[in-house]
Parts: structure tokens; sequence; C-alpha cells
């Protein structure tokens, strides 16, 4: 069924981003409340993330999902007022909500209606909230002293609501008497005025309290009922008596009253003191018009407010920094980014053209006055390229919190459902990356924390029974090196065994005995990278999604990382990744074949070999060279790229370029090397496409184009074939 | 043209109601939370604000105080959710002219508008 909702896709667009926020911001701090149970800050803020993910949504206008976060908002409100308290079944219910709310917001996304049920989860939100209304609701109803005079209120009200049209009269005690007479003596006139608000009005009792300003704001009032306390403390009817004291005509506050919302009925009628009796109360000099002046009083004074008292300053100085930094962020399309990279890309290639012709320039005119001139343009051009290439690159970096923020939820469930006790514990989450490579590594980093639950934390008993803590701890890590970002996956469980690994992989024909005799640790444990290799000798419903070790290095490999195994027997294993800071833009090895140009990125680049003649051997109908005792299996860029070769090469003036992904070696031979630079990684095109074996294209300095190789897919394809 | 100031931490919000707002003939003004809204009221003075309670840095209440304080003309118009009645009645003790409930009725909101600034 389709959806439809009342807002033109911008906003709808809009309503999905800060949605996004609000839920990832729910996702991860009610993990962390669980821990922090006394935290009100973020007790505050998850209350704020449901509240304004409930006036959104019914602005909407998605009833289903207003009804949804209403209820988790409910719950929330009575933990934050102290009525309920943080336990297991309330989380689970909360975050169950969470997982529905997702849903819901996919439906926005796709304007599809999902076949959700949100019976079963309304129906435990709200009896989550009523457990603990049950015992502070009773305790309430003993404490809630029924206020004075709210009696009168009501039968006031029956009478009037009786006998409809007349306005009945006001029992006033001495002091408000002295009030009507002394007004009186001022020439003011006296009214007995009553206000019937609509039943359906929302917030009655606010209404109630802005007829009350409003009537004050005509004249004085002498009393009310209910009284402005009442009114205050949310104990207001639909209707409002009122003796008031006002220069004005009878009409015209008639007429003011009238214009205000959800006053549906105004009756008013000259108030006459002589026939009130006084006996209502004694006298007391000290009480004067107790009701208004009580309430001007509280209007004055300040609400008590959350902040700390303490040094001025200081806190002002805080907020100060605190607006700045929000007013100056401004909400960017990702695409918007990509698109100004593209360009800024333009810029550092017509850059280095720029350089180039000003090159032919200077030494066709030497020393011309122009020349110079524009030599100076084109250094100042040069420099503000930089600087906004650097300054672009910043903006699309984003803090990795923004993918780690998912992951203390997803622990703790695994971690409830093999039955282990984990510690979860994230560092350096402000660490910043390219948002393209935080989106790829998304699914490599869960693959291994899955794995780090399912199968290297031991039970607890297991543990105990080693000598261990019973329970163990997953640490996921983020930090900057030099030119890359270190993201690493330590637990203290079992570790990797280079036998069991040796063993399994002959088992799988994977590598014969022979070899994984030959292979030391290091290199048997590289094996749990090799496709259709898994240790685990049952697959658990956690692990077991048909995606191995070898997806995990492909996806980091797809955006020029790597990674690297430390393990230890019995003590636990990390996963260190290695990743660029960005993909746009990356240093390559410019190499030349039949005077073409291809780029090497250099990350995956080992060494350069000059080749001799006869050094190219023929093993396993594939060629080869033989470098320092090992096999090393070669690619003529020539023949991958099918070039039609215009001339024969003299052999001799060979090179092979050694390139390494994940331990796998292979050369790439190519005619000759020209050096390294950095290029812009630019796409094929739509209209190409995917092309095997080549990554993307640059553009060179002279105008002309280069292929970037890509070394992945080649090594692939070469170990594949052997 | 009437000048009104939109304080909302939802971005959603904002422009739902500068959308409205516009369309009938007001000049827009946005704040993100209500050190903003306070901010924007003291350099632009508008001649309303409609102002949301639930809100990051600070919340509606307070922000509503300091505007009284800067300026106890301004007009003030909460906007609130279902079930915030107390809140509501302290920020109309603290100086608020009145109050919509959201889901908004734009008739609502112009009529609001209306009463306060024709």
């Amino acid at each position: 069924m389709g959806l439809q909702f009342d807002a033109s896709p911008d906003e709808i667009k809009l309503f999905l981003e800060e949605a996004e926020e609000h839920l990832q911001l729910l996702e991860e701090d009610l993990v962390r409340l669980e821990k922090e149970k006394d935290n009100q800050e973020l007790l505050q803020a998850i209350f704020r993330a449901a509240h304004t993910l409930k006036g959104s949504s019914a602005t909407l206008g998605h009833q289903r999902m207003a009804q949804l976060t209403h209820g988790m908002e409910n719950i929330l409100d009575k933990v934050r007022k102290g009525q309920l308290s943080i336990t297991t079944p309330i989380m689970d219910v909360l975050l169950e909500g969470l997982d529905f709310l997702k849903v819901l917001k996919e439906e926005i996304e796709t304007l599809e209606e999902s076949d959700v049920d949100l019976e079963k989860i309304l129906g435990s939100l709200s009896k989550a909230a009523a457990g603990g209304q049950t015992a502070s609701s009773a305790a309430e109803g003993k404490l809630a002293t029924i206020p004075e005079g709210s009696t009168a209120v009501t039968e006031v009200a029956a009478a009037v609501q009786a006998a409809e049209p007349a306005v009945p009269s006001m029992a006033l005690d001495w002091d408000e008497k002295d009030h009507v007479t002394r007004g009186k003596k001022q020439g003011k006139m006296a009214y007995s005025i009553l206000v019937n608000l609509a039943e359906t009005s929302e917030m009655l009792s606010v209404r109630a309290l802005l007829t009350l300003m409003a009537l004050r704001e005509n004249g004085e009032i002498v009393k009310s009922i209910p009284s402005s306390e009442e009114i205050e403390r949310e104990e207001a009817t639909s209707v409002l008596h009122v003796a008031l004291i006002s220069d004005r005509a009878k009409d015209q506050i008639v007429h003011v009253l009238k214009e205000l919302p959800d006053v549906v009925r105004v009756e008013a009628a000259p108030l006459d003191i002589t026939r009130e009796e006084a006996g209502a109360s004694a006298p007391d000099g000290v009480t004067v018009a107790k009701t208004t002046v009580a309430a001007n009083e509280q209007a004055n004074a300040p609400l008590p407010k959350d902040e700390t008292p303490g040094n001025g300053n200081g806190s002002a100085k805080i907020k100060d920094t605190k607006i700045a930094k929000v007013s100056r962020t401004v909400r960017v399309d990702v695409e918007l980014l990509d698109n100004l990279m593209n360009l800024v890309g333009e810029l550092v290639i017509d850059r280095t053209r720029l350089a180039q012709l000003l090159g032919a320039l200077e030494s066709k005119y030497d020393s011309n006055d122009l020349v110079e001139d524009l030599n100076r343009t084109s250094v100042h051009i040069g420099r503000v390229t930089t600087l906004l290439q650097e300054e672009i690159m910043k903006a699309r970096m984003l803090p990795v919190e923004s993918l780690f923020n998912k992951f203390p939820r997803m622990m703790r469930d695994l971690s409830q459902q093999a039955g282990k006790d984990i510690e979860f514990i994230m560092e350096g989450q402000e660490t910043e990356l390219d948002r393209s490579i935080i989106e790829e590594i998304g699914d490599p980093l869960i693959h291994l924390l899955r794995n780090a639950v399912d199968h290297a934390i031991e039970p607890p008993e297991e543990r105990v029974a080693k000598g261990k803590k019973p329970q163990g701890y997953v640490k996921l890590s983020a930090r900057h090196e030099e030119n890359h970002i270190i993201i690493s996956v330590k637990e203290d469980g079992r570790g990797i065994d280079p036998d069991k690994i040796r063993a399994s992989a002959v088992k799988k024909g994977i590598i014969t005995e022979e070899v994984a005799r030959r292979l030391n640790d290091q290199e048997a444990i590289n094996l749990i990278f090799a496709s259709g290799l898994s240790t685990a000798a049952k697959v658990s419903e956690v692990s077991g999604r048909g995606v191995g070790m070898d997806v995990v290095r492909n996806n980091l490999e797809k955006v020029n990382g790597s990674v690297e195994i430390v393990t230890e027997l019995g003590k636990g294993t990390e996963f260190i990744i290695k990743l660029p800071l960005t993909l746009a833009i990356i240093r390559a090895l410019m190499v030349s074949v039949d005077s073409r140009v291809y780029a090497i990125p250099l990350g995956s680049v080992l060494e350069t070999i000059r080749l001799t003649d006869g050094q190219i051997k023929e093993i396993n109908k594939r060629e080869a060279i033989v470098v320092r005792g090992r096999v090393l299996p070669l690619l003529r860029v020539k023949e991958l790229f099918n070039h039609q070769t215009r001339g024969v090469r003299e052999s001799g003036k060979t090179f092979v370029v050694v390139v390494n992904l994940g331990g796998q070696q292979m050369g790439l031979v190519v005619d000759s090397l020209i050096g390294e630079q950095e290029v812009v990684i630019k796409t094929l095109g739509k209209f190409i496409g995917d092309v095997q074996g080549v990554a993307g294209a640059t553009i060179l300095g002279d105008g002309s184009v280069a292929l970037i190789v890509d070394v992945p897919s080649l090594v692939k394809k070469v170990v594949k074939v052997g | 043209m009437p000048k009104i100031l939109v304080v909302d931490d939802a971005a959603f919000m904002r422009l739902r109601v500068a959308k409205l707002l516009t369309e009938n003939g007001y000049e827009v003004l946005e704040a993100g939370d209500g050190q903003e809204g306070v901010d924007q009221y003291k350099k632009n003075k508008p001649d309303l604000v409609l102002m949301d309670i639930t809100m990051p840095v600070m919340d509606g209440i307070t922000a509503v105080q300091e505007i009284k304080k800067h300026d106890p003309n301004a007009v003030v118009v909460m906007c609130s959710a279902l079930g915030q009645q107390t809140m509501v009645m302290n920020s109309v003790k603290a100086g608020a002219k009145d109050f919509i409930v959201k889901p908004y009725q734009p008739e609502k909101i112009l009529d609001t508008i209306k009463r306060f600034i024709g």
C-alpha cells in the first residue's frame, strides 16, 4: 500500500535526515543509559530525541510513528521524573520500540506501508509505563489534599450550567469588598464576569490562565474562581468566574474576551457588593486581594532552573561558545561534497597544465613582463587550489562515531544471544575519516565484531576454567597514525591457532599439505582471509551469514585499506585495519606501456624490478619470475588492456612492478617507470561502467587521461587462474 | 513585512512553519535552540516568536525568560506537544503570550499570529 504525506519531497528529505540522527542517538544512548542509570543529561537527550521525533512525525502525518514515539516518550518521561527506574525489561521494550521506529522510518523513505503490527509494541510500552504508575499514582492520590475552595468551584460551575444566562453573584470577603469599594471611589466599574471555555480546548488550565491574564490587562482582578493558584496547579475547569474592577465599559471587556481563543461564552454583569453577605469570611486586614498578589509574585519570580549557580561569567562564556558552534553548522548533501571534490580535482589538473604552459611561454619569451605577471597569478592560483582542496577534504570527513554508534546495541544483543559476558569498549569515536570510506567499512567491522562475540570470547565457565576473568572484553578503537587511520578490533578471547588453520585449509583443499608445512605461523593465520575457510565447527545464527573473512578483506581493499592480525593463543586477537584518509586523491606510481600512461596505487606497490633477458620463466603455462627464491606470477599490462602493439619494444628494457595484496604478490610487466605522483581519482562514468582491472582514471598535467590500475581485481584474477 | 522568529530544534518543523508563514506574507527568522533564539531576538527584534519548549542548549521556558528580560513587550507564543501543560504553564508565567499545540493546524498558527500582530 502506498503512503502519502502532506509534505514536499524536500521536507520529507529533511525529516528523514533528522529522524536518522535521532534514531542513531537513541540507539547509542539507550544502551549507554542502561549502564549510566543516573546520568540525567543523557536521559534528557534521549527524551528530547523521542519527543522531537513525535512532534515531527505527527506534523508529517505519520500517525503510527507519532503513536509509537509517544509511547516511548511516556516511559522516558516517567523515568525522568523518577516514577520508573531503568530495568532490563524497560530497556528491552524501549529498544524494541526503536527497532519498529526504524521500520516506520523506512516506510517514509519508500512510501510503502510496511506490515508491522504496532499493537503489541504499543501494548508493551504502555504496560511498561504503567509499571511505575500504579504505585506512584496511588501515593499521589493520597497526598493530594483537596484544595480549599475547589468544592465551591465545582458547585458554582454546576450552578452556572444549570441556570444558564444569569451571571451568578460572587461571595466576597471583607478585603475583597474593600478592594471593590476603593475601585469604585476612583470611578471604576465592578463586574462579575463568567467565561466559558471550550470543553475540548487543549491545555485548559493554560488557557484559563491566559484568559485571566487578558482580564488583568483590562482591569484589576478582585477574585477569581478557580483562583490563579489553582489554575497554575492545573486544576482549572472550563468555567471561569471573575470579579473585576475596571475603567472600561462592560461591552469592551466582553469583546476582548470573546476574541480570545477557546472562549465560547462570556457573560458580564455589574457587581453589587451591597447585595453580598460578608459572613463568608472574617475580616483580615493582611490578606488584601490575596489571589492577585500571589499570582503576580509567581509570575515575576524566576522559575527554577537546572543551571548550576556559580561563576556567572564562566557559564555565560561556555554558552557563548556553544551557540557559536551550533549556528555555524550547515547541512550539506553528500552529493554536493562529491561534486565539489570533483571540481577541485579539475582545478588541480588545470593547475598542473597551467604550470606546464607557463614553462613553455617562459622559454619562448624569456623575461617578458606579461609572462612574469602570469607566472605570479598562476602561483597564486596554485596555492589557493591546494588550500581549497584541503578544506574540501576536511568537509568530507566525518567522525567514525556515526558508524560506531550502532555497535553498542548490536554487541549487547549479540552477547545476550550467545550467553556470554562481554564488556564492549569503544575509543577514539571522534577520529575523522572520509565519509565514503566510513560507508564501506561498516560491514567488515560488523563481521569482525560478530566473530569476536561468537567465536573468540569463551563462555564464562570456560574462561573461569582457563583462569581468566569471567567477563571478556571487545575493544573497538580508532586513531590517527601518520597519513592513515587505524581501526582496531581487539578481544581477550581464544586467540587463533595456526595449526588448526593449516589443518583446515588442507582439508578444504585450499592449500596442499606441502605448502601448509612451509607456511610460517603468521602466513598460516593470514589464511583465514582465504575464501572458503572457516575454523568454526558450528555456524551460529550470529556469524552464519555466508560472509567470510575474505569478504572483510575485499571490502577493506576496495577502499585501499588493509588488515593485519596479531594473535596469541589463549590470550586474544587484534585485527588492525589500516585505512587511507581519503579516497579522492591517492599517491600513485606512474608507469608507461606502449607510451600510454597508467597509475598504480602506491599503497599496494612493494618494489620495482628491472628485468633482464631470459629472466621470465614459464611455470604451469604461466609467465613468472623468481625473486629471492620466491615465484612471482606475472601479468603483462599490455595484454591485460589489449594494446594493439604499434612497435615491438626491445627486450631488456622491461620493468616489473611488484604489487602486494594481503600477502598475495604478483608482478605487473610495464615498459618504463615515470615516477610517483598525486592523482585525483575520477570514475569512468556511467557510459563505460565497471571495467575489470581498472579502478578509475585520472587526468594528467598535459590533459591526457591515464587509467588507474585496480590491483585487487588483478591479484584475484591471477590467484584464481593459478 | 512583520518579522516572525521560529525557534525549534527540528529543522523539519522550522521548514514547515517557515513555508506557511512566508506564503502568508511574513518574514521568517529561524533559530535551532533557545540560546540561538534569544540571540536572534536581540539582534533582529522580531514582531513575534514561535517557541518550541523541548530543545537542547537552552529550553523554551528559559528562552522566554531571557527574551522577556531583554524586552518586556516581546510577544512569544509557545509551541508544545500535548501533555506538556505544566511546561506551557510555566512559560506563560514566564511571560509567553499564548501557545499552540503540535501537530500544528495552519489556520491556528495564522489566527494566533494575527491576534497579536495583525
